[in-house]
Parts: structure tokens; sequence; C-alpha cells
């Protein structure tokens, strides 16, 4: 066989083998990558790094429940950042699902992601997306949602408000293991809201634990002006050690400086108790404390900068 | 197509020594030597001739055959230095004298076919001063020598001698004593192109002395081609043929310097009984007898009621006669030592895409060139070259091979890496991003000399396979990429700017499929610059 020959071959078979092209080069994969939250868009701001031996009680509270409420934003979209990363599985339409991938924790189970869009308006964009689990081998009826959330836009496609529902008790109920993460055990449901179109950019969070539990429920309202100042407002609802019913609110504010102030609040039995009061300056020392109990009060009052 | 090409040899005259015998009844034993050069390249100012080498093959072959010039007796070179070619004059010059030592007739051919300017022969980088080359044969000891130029403005090497360009000569015949002296044949006058044609694969002057030799050129019927009838034959059929060209006729000319009465008979017909005879009932016209390599192998021009037998060596051949509106062709086979008689019944008509000539496969000799260039590519439709694949500049590099598949055609790989910045807005977030683009592709086109100059055209398909990717500036997005294969249609312009040198232009039109978020048909364009360096 002569060597054109051979080059001719090989050029007829190449011609023959060029049918299909492929990639992730999309415009319209990055809606549904935009439209997922990014953990640091709705994360709380503080200056959480900042700790000294005499810090101020009420700040060293304030700073724990930032950093809870920011590990949980971070274990809630950790499920979506997975496939941000990754071009989607199938498309179909306004439609993108990714998997079903088996899931790395539990071998058994498998997850897929799937995406919505419905664009409003060119500038408004309408986002669903949900996170399903269900037993390997399984058909598509015993999908259970363990995720949930919904986005829109506004003016542009990484800013708008939007939601996330996390479902500990269905997916539970469906036998999905997440008893295994201890942090869970007792979470029915866990609501996230977020708006970050204009200041000031806000995220909420509702914790609703199962009847058995201690605490009822928990709330967390994050808020962010645009000069770095910020608030936050936590509180829980549960049963006292003597069995009463209790709401204790958290209210904290602070400048983007640092300096700020946190006010402890008791609601038993519907009258509102102002158990203490903290301003700090911006080495997060107490520059004013009052704490009803015993009546102390220590600094200041006119340094509070709230 | 009759494609023809202009010899671009300058110049004075290569001597041709080609062997003819003098052949006269009663004449003493004649021993024939003969040099045949033929060289392709003529150096940094000439473009490569395609047939030089092979009309020098053929002029050798019916001077073995049928010109009773001996194996041992005749030098063959082929696109060599001069050094080669004072060297086998040399040795050529040796034997003669030898032969005249041993009181033997001797008579000398010298062919040349290629390039010749500036009163140079050209053979390759190398030159030869015709001035050098005609003393050389003027001082020749042997007793008839011929020198036949096949070259542009040959005809310069006999205008000095008085040259005519004229339909025939004849040798006086003033008595009985055996002819002496010099003869040239320019296959050009001093100021005209000397040309080649594809369709019969060689100049045309060389393709009919060869033709006639074989016997077409035989006047007087009697089996014997003399110089006198080769080159009546020769120059009718050259002016005939060119007359109509871009470059205008080509008139061969003659000067000689001969003594003596005797013809001189360049080959001898009788002498190898093993051909093809027409006989005198076959239609008239010109019959083509073409080999198994897709050759002319010789030409007949038949008179009406008047056979012709022209000698071939044994083989099978294709027969073709044009026609107004078709052609007839045929095949026609004969042992060694047979003349096979043509039959008109035998032939069949065709239509002239059955042209056995076109359609012949022969080695052309594949030349390679590798070009850098640069390309701009952009798509058609707005909002892909706005916001998906954006218009991107790339540098490549281009390796072509020409005459590898088939003769005018190229084929050709291509690669290409280039570039751009750009950004896409979604729903009102800009995204930056870099674009990056590598492709590969695989062309194959025809080509076409324009006229005789240095510009060519082309045109053709291509196969290319890009892959795409582009990496956005922000780090939350992951970076993207599409591969596909891609066919499109490409033509363009090369321009010769030196021996080695090309220009180039050329314009791609390309279909794509682009189907990630859904099947669409895209289109996009591609506009190349650059420069190629043939081997």
């Amino acid at each position: 066989m002569t060597s054109r020959r051979l080059v001719a071959q090989g050029l007829a078979c190449t011609l023959v083998a060029l049918i299909s092209a492929c990639g992730n080069y999309s415009n319209e994969d990055l809606d549904f990558q935009l439209a997922l939250p990014q953990q640091e868009e709705i994360q709380a701001k503080l200056q959480v790094s900042l700790v000294r031996r005499d810090s101020a009680e009420y700040y060293m509270a304030t700073r724990s429940a930032v950093l809870t409420f920011n590990a949980m934003i971070v274990d809630l979209t950790s499920f979506v950042d997975h496939v941000r990363g990754y071009p989607p599985t199938s498309r179909n339409g306004n439609q993108r699902t990714w998997g079903p991938f088996p899931s790395d924790k539990y071998p058994t189970w498998e997850i897929r992601v799937v995406m919505t869009r419905s664009a409003v308006s060119p500038t408004l964009l309408h986002m669903d997306y949900q996170v399903d689990v269900r037993p390997v081998g399984q058909d598509d009826t015993a999908w259970v949602s363990l995720l949930a959330g919904s986005y829109d836009s506004r003016g542009s496609a990484r800013t708008g408000q939007g939601q996330i529902h996390f479902f500990a008790q269905a997916v539970r109920q469906a036998g999905y293991p997440i008893d295994d993460d201890r942090n869970l055990v007792d979470l029915d449901h866990l609501d996230v809201t977020y708006a970050n179109a204009a200041y000031p950019k806000s995220v909420t969070m509702t914790i609703v634990n199962l009847d058995t539990a201690k605490t009822k429920s928990g709330h967390y309202a994050y808020a962010q002006a645009q000069d770095g100042s910020g608030s936050m407002t936590f509180d829980w609802h549960g049963l006292s050690d003597a069995g009463v019913l209790v709401a204790a609110t958290m209210t904290s504010r602070w400048q983007g400086a640092g300096p700020g102030r946190a006010d402890l609040v008791l609601e038993p039995a519907r009258l509102a108790l102002t158990l203490g009061t903290d301003c700090w300056g911006a080495d997060t020392v107490a520059t004013y404390s009052y704490r009803v109990q015993g009546n102390v009060t220590l600094g200041d009052p006119l340094s509070c900068v709230f | 197509m009759n494609e023809r090409r202009a010899r671009t040899r300058a110049g004075p005259l290569v001597a041709i020594f080609f062997v003819l015998v003098a052949w006269p009844a009663g004449a003493a034993a004649q021993h024939r030597f003969a040099l045949i050069v033929g060289n392709d390249q003529g150096g940094a100012d000439t473009r490569p001739l395609r047939y030089a080498a092979d009309d020098a093959r053929k002029v050798h072959k019916v001077l073995t055959e049928l010109g009773g010039v001996l194996p041992a007796d005749l030098a063959l070179v082929l696109n060599q230095p001069a050094a080669e070619f004072w060297r086998a004059v040399a040795t050529l010059e040796a034997r003669i004298a030898w032969t005249k030592q041993r009181g033997e007739r001797a008579l000398f051919v010298l062919y040349f076919s290629g390039h010749a300017k500036d009163g140079d022969l050209r053979l390759g980088d190398t030159r030869v001063r015709l001035d050098d080359v005609k003393a050389r044969l003027l001082a020749g000891q042997a007793d008839i020598r011929i020198g036949i130029i096949d070259s542009c403005h040959s005809g310069m090497v006999t205008r000095s001698k008085g040259a005519r360009h004229a339909p025939a000569f004849t040798i006086e015949a003033a008595g009985s004593e055996e002819t002496r002296g010099l003869v040239l044949l320019t296959s050009a006058s001093a100021d005209e192109e000397a040309q080649e044609s594809d369709e019969i694969g060689g100049s045309f002057f060389s393709h009919y002395l060869v033709s006639g030799l074989r016997g077409d050129a035989d006047r007087s019927r009697d089996r014997r081609v003399t110089l006198s009838e080769a080159y009546a034959y020769a120059y009718a059929r050259t002016v005939a043929d060119t007359a109509e060209s871009a470059a205008g006729a080509q008139h061969p000319t003659f000067s000689y310097d001969l003594k003596g009465n005797a013809e001189l008979v360049l080959t001898d017909i009788a002498s190898r009984r093993e051909g093809i005879y027409v006989p005198a009932h076959a239609p008239a016209g010109v019959y083509y007898f073409v080999d198994g390599n897709g050759f002319i192998a010789a030409e007949v021009q038949k008179p009406a009621a008047q056979d012709k037998q022209i000698a071939l060596p044994a083989g099978r051949y294709h027969v073709r006669r044009r026609l107004a509106d078709r052609l007839r062709i045929g095949e026609i086979r004969f042992a060694s030592g047979q003349i096979a008689t043509l039959d008109e019944a035998g032939l069949r008509d065709a239509p002239f895409s059955d042209d056995p000539v076109k359609g012949a496969l022969r080695d052309p000799g594949a030349r390679v060139s590798l070009g850098l260039g640069g390309t701009m590519q952009s798509f058609f439709d707005g909002p892909t070259r706005e916001s998906l694949f954006p218009p991107a500049g790339m540098l490549g590099l281009d390796l072509e091979i020409r005459d590898f598949f088939r003769r005018g055609w190229m084929w050709g790989l291509d690669f290409a890496s280039g570039g751009a910045r750009a950004e896409t807005d979604r729903f009102g977030t800009n995204l930056p991003f870099r674009f990056v683009e590598l492709s590969a592709g695989t062309t194959l086109a025809a080509e076409w000399r324009l006229g005789n100059s240095s510009f060519a055209s082309f045109a053709g398909v291509r196969l290319a396979f890009l892959l795409m990717s582009r990496k956005f500036d922000d780090p939350t997005i992951p970076s993207q990429f599409f591969a596909t294969f891609s066919p499109g249609l490409v033509a363009g312009l090369r321009y010769r700017v030196l021996r080695h040198f090309t220009l180039l232009g050329r314009g791609r039109v390309h279909y794509l499929l682009y189907n990630i978020d859904e099947n669409r048909s895209l289109g996009y364009w591609e506009l190349c610059g650059g420069i190629a360096y043939d081997f």
C-alpha cells in the first residue's frame, strides 16, 4: 500500500469521526452559576479576629453568634458550591441538572441538583434550585428534597434576593442518615433569606427544631450598611430549666472600625427584661457595661457609639 | 484544460547535442554520442519548471531506441549542477577523440532542456555560459555536432549565426562528400518564451520533436526521419499549438554551418519493427498514444488517405482522437518486435471527461512548503461575536504539500493559536474573560497559476479542529471550553517573491455546529496573510 493511500485513508477515517462536539462553553450556564448564593455574600461581616483576654463579654457573645451563623451559611452553600465548579450533566431548555452522583458521605445514597431558570426581563432573573437525595437504585419518585432555594436578581445577575430552605426532618423521615451529624439531630428545618441588591444588605436565618428539643427555635437577622457598620439580632426560644418557655434576644450593632454595642433582653412570660448592656471600643474592650443582676455599672455610658 | 507555462530561461543557447545520424547511402558507419541535459531548477530569480527533466528523459529514450546511440555513448544529466555538465562533456569528448583516432566518423548531439537567462544556461543555482558551450561545440572533434536548446529566449544562440525561424531548411547537396559541421536548433526565438503544457506533459517543442522522431515527421515516407524533417514538423506543430496561448506564438529557430551533401537522418523507424501502424483508410486527424504513466508517448497527425507508422516500445497504449464534440478512445497493445495496426472500429466514443491524458496518473514530484502567518477570525452572528466567541487574532504555521495526491492539488496542515480579551453581560453582570483558541486544520485545494505571472490562485475545502476556551477574571466562575470539528471553504492567492519565498493571502468561510446550550448553526470567516518557504 502506498504512503499516499495510507494518508488518504487516514483522512477519510477522520472525516467519518467528526460529528460530535463537546465542552461546557456556555453563556447560559453562567446565569445558573451567577444565581447561586456565594458564601461571602451572605456571611456576616465582623472583625472576629480581634480577641483579647479583656474583650467585652457581649462582644464575645456577638462574635460567637456571628461565627456560628457563618458556619451554618458555609454548610448550606457548600451543597450548591459543589455544582458551581462543574458543567451540568444535562441541559434542557431552562433547566440544568447535575447528577445523580453517588454521595461521598453516604455511598448508598445519591444526589442530584436541579436548577430551573425563568427570565422575567433582560435584567430580571428568577431561579429555583433544589438538592435532592434518594437511595441508590430507586426510581425518580424516590427523590426527596434536602435543600431548595430560589433567587430573584435585581439590577444584575449577582445582586438580588433569595431564600434557602433546608429540610432536615423530611429527609430524616425518608431514611437519609442526617443524624450522623450531631449538630442536626434536633433540627426540623432551616430557612435563610437574603437581599444584597442595595444597602443595607440583609440575611436572616430561622432555625426550627423538633418539638422534642429543649431549644425550640432560633433566629438570626443580620444587616450590613454601606459604611461597613452592621447589626445582628439573634434570639432563641426554648424551655428554661424550670420548664418555662423563654425568649432571649441579643441585639448587636457595630461600626466598620470596630466599636459597638450589644443588649441582652430576656422575655419570660411576655415580660421584656433587659439583662445587660456592653459597649466596646475598637480594641473590643468594654468602655461601658451594665448588668441588671447586682445593678453593676462600669464605665461611661456616653462612650457608647450607639 | 491546456495549461501553458512559460519557461523563463533567458538566453543563450544550451547546446543540445542531439545525435543525428548522417545516414546517406554508401556513407561510412557513424558512431553517435549524445549528452542529454534536463534541469527543472533555474536559480533564485526563476520559477521551477515542471517538465524539463521529463523532456530530457523522452529525448534520451527516443535516441536510444531509434537514434542509434548506444547507452555507453550517452550521458543523461538530470537536475545536476554545472560541474556535472562539464564532467559529462569532457567524458564524451574523450570518447569521441578515441573514436576519431580509430578512423570512424562521429556525430555528437547536445540536448538541453531547462532555464536560460542572460546568456547563461541555468543548472539549479549554477550557470554555464552559452558562449562557452557554443565554443566547445565549434571546436569539437565530432564530424557532425548538433545542439538543441529548449528554453526561453534560446534563439539568442542562433542569432549571431544569422539564424532564421522558418518552417524548414534544406541542406544543400553540393557534392558527394560526407556531411560535416555544426547545426543549432532552438525551441524559441530570442525574444520568446518556451512554453510547457500540462496536457501534453512537456514543452511543446520537445514533445513535437520526439513525436516527429518517432515517425510522424517522416514526410518522405521512407521510414527515416531526417534533421530537416524533424525540425519542420516540430516548428509547424509548436507554432500552431502556441498561437492562441497567453504567451503568444513560439517560433523555433535554426542555424547551421554544414558542408557535404548527405542528409542527416536522426531516427530510423524501419530499424525497429515495433510500433503502431495507422492505415490509410483510418480517419484523418491527430492521434495521441498515451503510455501507462499518462504521458503522451507519441502524436500522429494523419492526413486523409495516407498511412502513418510510429515507432514505439512494446506495451499497451491508450489511443485518443479528439473530435469537435467528443473523443474517440481505445486501447492498442503489441509485443516486442510487432507492429500493431490501429483499427478504427476498436475505438469508441467518449466524453472529454474520459480523456486518458487528463485522467492518467503520473508522479509529479511533491513539493513542500512551510509558512508562517497571522489570521483574523470572526463569527458572522453578532451576539455570538460579542459575547460568546469574540473576534480573535492568531499566529500559525502551515505545512503544504503540492502535487502530492494529484498535480495541481495542494494538501495542507495548519496549526494556529491566538485569542482576545472580551466580556459578556448576563442580566446586568459584566464578566470579562480571556478567550484562547487553538486550531488545527487540513486543507485540500486546487491551484491555478494566473497566466505566466508569479501569481497563483487556489480554492478548496478545509476541515478544522477547534479548541476554544475562556477564563473569567472572576475566580468563582469556572473556565469553559468547547472542542469541535468545523468544515469550511478556502480560497486565496499566492505570489512568489523569491525563489523559495511566497507571499500568501487567503480567506476561509467555516461552518460550526454549537451544541452546548442548544443546537445552533454558526459561521465564521478568517483572513490570513503570511509568508511561506518552499523547500
